[in-house]
């Protein structure tokens, strides 16, 4: 069973609990379900439409997992590691456009994350709630 | 570890937005997830299934996308009769749909076949049984003397011989189907053969 594992900003943020926590309804599920699959799955059985390789030595052991909601499509960066049946979460965004900029970020989270194991934790989805209240709080 | 603890995913489920969500998310891309990894293990491609299904490469790319949603009742019979894989339409109280959630395990996604199946001792006893069974009207055919050329026995086809990782071939009987070498059901599949 794979373990999906979370890689903080390198300034301790937390960007993709923020980003999983801004999603609506059905991307949240979609992304949910799709997880959950991909968790139980073989490697092999980790291909297109929901998952994708990036290519590139730059990119390398990256794939990104490709959602949809809210008639918007979304894309997860991350990587396979550190550990055995881990697969890294780096970087969340809507894809609109040429993602370059993104995968390049990720690119150096995967880096940062190699770097540093002890600061990565378990991807959940229960911290959702927790931030929609931090943000109703905050004017 | 699941990606949602119970108590979380029941305080989520309050919303009936995002109970709607759930239900729809569990269809469309388990769904999808499902036809892409059946055909995968039966070694086929799209164009390959298409063919076999007498429908075209488009149609199948269709059906394994998670944005597709309008898979007919009829469309997902022909194809658990296809894979020879169990088929569940009915609707469902939250609390089962989330015990199954929680609980996934890989049979739940990549579903094997009825040959690759895991029913325990129980089903060996059956098998045994139906091997007596055929057993029996081998020896009576023997006893009659009854050439085995006008017997109607079952033959593995080379394709399923030398073929996927699961038998591809369609049928109504799992006698036809390859398993692994020693099983009750290879062994009086071969004898039928081999007379």
């Amino acid at each position: 069973m794979w373990v999906f594992v979370v890689c903080p900003a390198p300034g301790g943020g937390r960007p993709l609990d923020r980003f999983i926590a801004e999603l609506g309804e059905d991307a949240e599920n979609n992304l949910s379900a799709i997880l959950e699959d991909l968790q139980v799955l073989e490697r092999k059985y980790w291909t297109r439409p929901q998952f994708d390789v990036l290519h590139g030595e730059k990119y390398r052991r990256m794939g990104e997992i490709r959602f949809d909601g809210e008639k918007k499509t979304y894309r997860i960066f991350g990587y396979f590691g550190p550990e055995k049946l881990n697969f890294t979460m780096l970087w969340g965004c809507e894809k609109k456009r040429n993602l370059k900029h993104e995968m390049d970020l990720a690119a150096k989270r995967r880096d940062f994350a190699e770097e540093n194991k002890k600061l990565l934790y378990e991807l959940t989805f229960e911290t959702r709630a927790d931030l929609k209240i931090v943000k109703q709080e905050i004017p | 570890m699941s990606l949602h603890s119970r108590r979380g995913l029941t305080s989520k489920l309050s919303s009936k937005k995002y109970r709607d969500a759930f239900v729809a998310a569990r269809i469309s891309q388990t769904l999808a997830i499902q036809l892409r990894v059946l055909r995968q293990r039966a070694g086929l491609s799209q164009p390959e299934l298409a063919k076999e299904l007498g429908t075209s490469q488009n149609a199948v790319s269709r059906m394994e996308s998670p944005k597709y949603g309008k898979h007919s009742s009829s469309t997902l019979k022909k194809l658990a009769a296809y894979y020879d894989v169990g088929l569940i339409i009915r609707f469902a109280p939250f609390s089962e749909i989330m015990d199954w959630t929680l609980g996934l395990k890989e049979e739940s996604v990549a579903v094997p076949d009825f040959a690759h199946d895991r029913f325990g001792e129980e089903f060996d006893s059956v098998l045994a049984d139906k091997r007596r069974a055929a057993s029996h009207c081998l020896a009576a055919d023997e006893a009659m003397d009854i050439p085995h050329s006008v017997v109607p026995h079952r033959r593995f086809s080379a394709a399923a011989q030398s073929g996927p990782e699961w038998p591809t071939q369609s049928s109504d009987d799992v006698l036809t189907r390859r398993k692994p070498a020693g099983t009750a059901m290879a062994v009086l599949s071969e004898h039928r053969v081999n007379g």
